[in-house]
């Protein structure tokens, strides 16, 4: 197989989730795909330096992020995130709550975003996602904290279902007393 | 559970991130494209590295500077200048995709890309320029490396990086073009950069907390003050450096959180933009005798863009929901909002006349006359415009479609030329007279 063939491959295995990801990050379809796609640029051109497909991966994925996060520096760009969402499918999935989430999301600065988007959507460790956005383990929990304590503050009162459920109704305060361990 | 998390249910979140991916589009070609794109890039870098080095092209040295779609740091208009006869300005687009090193010039006069120039070895994120008022160097932050590149526009040969802190996001340089002061975005601080030498000097500290995010900077037309803005962690706070003795004086306290800064041509007034909440922004004035904010003037819509007028009569700012608000200098109070399609960035013609705004998510431009408030029927530009430069004698403006292409757009007839390719990902604009 050829570097190209190989590349292309795992461009194809890892592109829902980086589309995914993408819009998460960016909460916009069209952004996302350029996002999706400038990364993958990147990784070709880096291909045969990161070709072992777990460096791969994490090099895809702190190269989406820091993309993202150059672009939300300049602000320029910024985001609608709740006036015109993507087509919705014919399915359930009710479409408050996409957009309810989505500007829950779009309250986050980027990194809290960024740091959300990878321990819970992408289930990347603490530890990764130190890596993936070069700052300090200590730094990605208190962001998180700060994050899910902004998201509770939103979604626990906008989808009460879930606050029926449980913790994601926790006040503010409970964040910061929470056990560690 | 993870270790210093608090009570959130990983699982439902998962699944409530989840429901927001329900209905995804799918993608274009984005693994061919990436292929494509790569072997030109890796092609590009090795016909570059067999070069060693770019070739010296003889170009105009004219001294005024261009109206940059970065409305964050740009005054009113450009001060009148001399064009030499026979000679057209060169927009200079910065390359965000690809390897992220190259900065593409395009000449006005044909509207065809020029030799891409390699600003660093490695790759980055060229996300900011700036030119110098005599227009003989740009200055080009790399947001991913902690540095920034001149390049001489006489030669369109870059010179060695200079050291700045983490994540340079925006250039402003005083009217007497002696020093370009860079924002270190991550670093909380402000780098002069003395451009006789192209030396740093010591990072001034604007961050009341140590670490706060600064996003944007501006300097009144006398050249002793340089505003910066901090829009991160909540420091919300603009700091007034002065220019003498780089120093930074009392942060002034504004609404939300600043995203950008205009000053008005008499340099009575600065003007900030800040974000509010999700889809609300406000503007607030800082009187710059005193450093002092008045009240705060609600605008609709995200904040995206701030621009005065040439004669300081009229501020205008963007929101994304497809807004701009003008507002009246003389009283400060916000007239009707003008309804665009989504409203981003903007210029402002050298006469006054027109504003540009661009709608990221429509792909168009909407020219508003400032005489009347009134926008006319959008003009289309490839897909997401983000970034606008208008050329100094206010026949063309030039428009980036982010990773795209450059849309040329007549301002006589408000009509779009054929997009010129400019690199990989055109992301930054900045014109050189």
């Amino acid at each position: 197989m050829t570097a190209e063939e190989e590349f292309a491959e795992f461009a194809a295995a890892a592109a829902p989730r980086l589309q995914g990801m993408a819009f998460l990050l960016c909460g916009d379809w069209h952004t996302a795909e350029d996002l999706v796609q400038a990364t993958l640029v990147k990784v070709f051109v880096a291909w045969r330096r990161i070709r072992r497909q777990e460096t791969a991966h994490a090099y895809a994925t702190r190269t989406l992020v820091n993309t993202y996060l150059a672009h939300k520096r300049l602000r320029r760009t910024g985001e609608i995130p709740t006036s015109e969402l993507p087509e919705r499918p014919a399915e359930p999935a009710a479409p408050e709550m996409q957009m309810v989430v989505l500007a829950a999301l779009a309250g986050l600065p980027p990194k809290g975003r960024a740091v959300v988007v990878l321990r819970y959507w992408a289930d990347l460790s603490v530890d990764q996602v130190a890596a993936v956005l070069g700052c300090s383990p200590g730094a990605v929990k208190s962001q998180s904290v700060r994050a899910l304590g902004k998201l509770r503050a939103v979604l626990g009162d906008a989808i009460p279902e879930l606050r029926a459920g449980g913790r994601l109704a926790g006040e503010p305060h409970e964040a910061r007393d929470a056990p560690h361990g | 559970m993870r270790q210093g998390t608090p009570h959130m249910d990983d699982r439902s979140l998962r699944k409530l991130l989840d429901s927001v991916l329900v209905g995804r589009p799918p993608m274009g070609p984005v693994v061919r494209n990436a292929v494509r794109a790569g072997i030109k890039a890796r092609r590009r870098r090795r016909r570059q590295r067999m070069a060693g080095g770019a070739v010296a092209v003889a170009v105009i040295a004219v001294t005024v500077p261009a109206v940059t779609g970065m409305l964050r740091n740009a005054p009113a208009g450009p001060p009148e200048g001399v064009r030499r006869a026979g000679h057209a300005p060169t927009v200079y687009v910065a390359d965000l995709n690809g390897l992220g090193n190259t900065v593409t010039p395009i000449s006005t006069a044909t509207n065809t890309a020029g030799k891409p120039i390699t600003v660093w070895r490695r790759g980055g994120a060229p996300a900011a320029m700036a030119i110098t008022p005599d227009g003989k160097t740009v200055y080009v932050a790399n947001l991913g490396g902690a540095e920034v590149t001149p390049i001489s526009t006489a030669t369109k040969t870059p010179r060695r990086p200079i050291k700045v802190g983490q994540h340079p996001i925006a250039i402003a340089i005083t009217p007497n073009g002696k020093t370009a002061y860079v924002v270190n975005s991550d670093s909380g601080s402000v780098t002069p950069i003395d451009t006789a030498t192209n030396t740093a000097g010591i990072a001034i500290k604007t961050g009341a907390t140590g670490g706060a995010q600064v996003v944007a900077i501006a300097i009144t037309p006398d050249g002793k003050t340089a505003y910066a803005a901090n829009g991160g962690r909540g420091d919300d706070t603009v700091v007034p450096i002065t220019t003498a003795t780089n120093t930074a004086g009392k942060p002034i306290t504004v609404q939300g959180y600043p995203t950008a800064i205009a000053i008005t041509p008499n340099g009575k007034t600065a003007y900030v933009l800040s974000q509010v909440a999700t889809d609300a922004g406000a503007v607030t004035p800082i009187t710059t005798t005193t450093n002092t904010a008045g009240k705060p003037i609600t605008v609709q819509g995200s904040p995206s863009a701030i621009a005065i007028t040439p004669n300081g009569k009229t501020v205008y700012a963007t929101g994304f929901s497809g807004t701009v608000t003008p507002i009246s200098a003389a009283t400060n109070t916000a007239g009707k909002p003008i309804k665009t399609r989504s409203a981003g960035a903007m210029a402002i013609t050298p006469d006054g006349k027109t504003i540009y705004v661009l709608n990221p998510r429509s792909g168009t431009v909407t020219p508003i006359s400032t005489a009347t408030n009134t926008a006319r029927k959008p003009i289309k530009t490839g897909h997401f415009p983000f970034a606008i430069a208008i050329a100094p004698d206010g026949k063309t403006a030039y428009v980036i479609n982010q990773f795209s292409s450059v849309t040329p757009i007549s301002t006589a007839t408000n009509t779009p030329g054929k997009p010129i390719k400019a690199g990989n990902g055109p992301y930054a604009i900045v014109i050189a007279p």
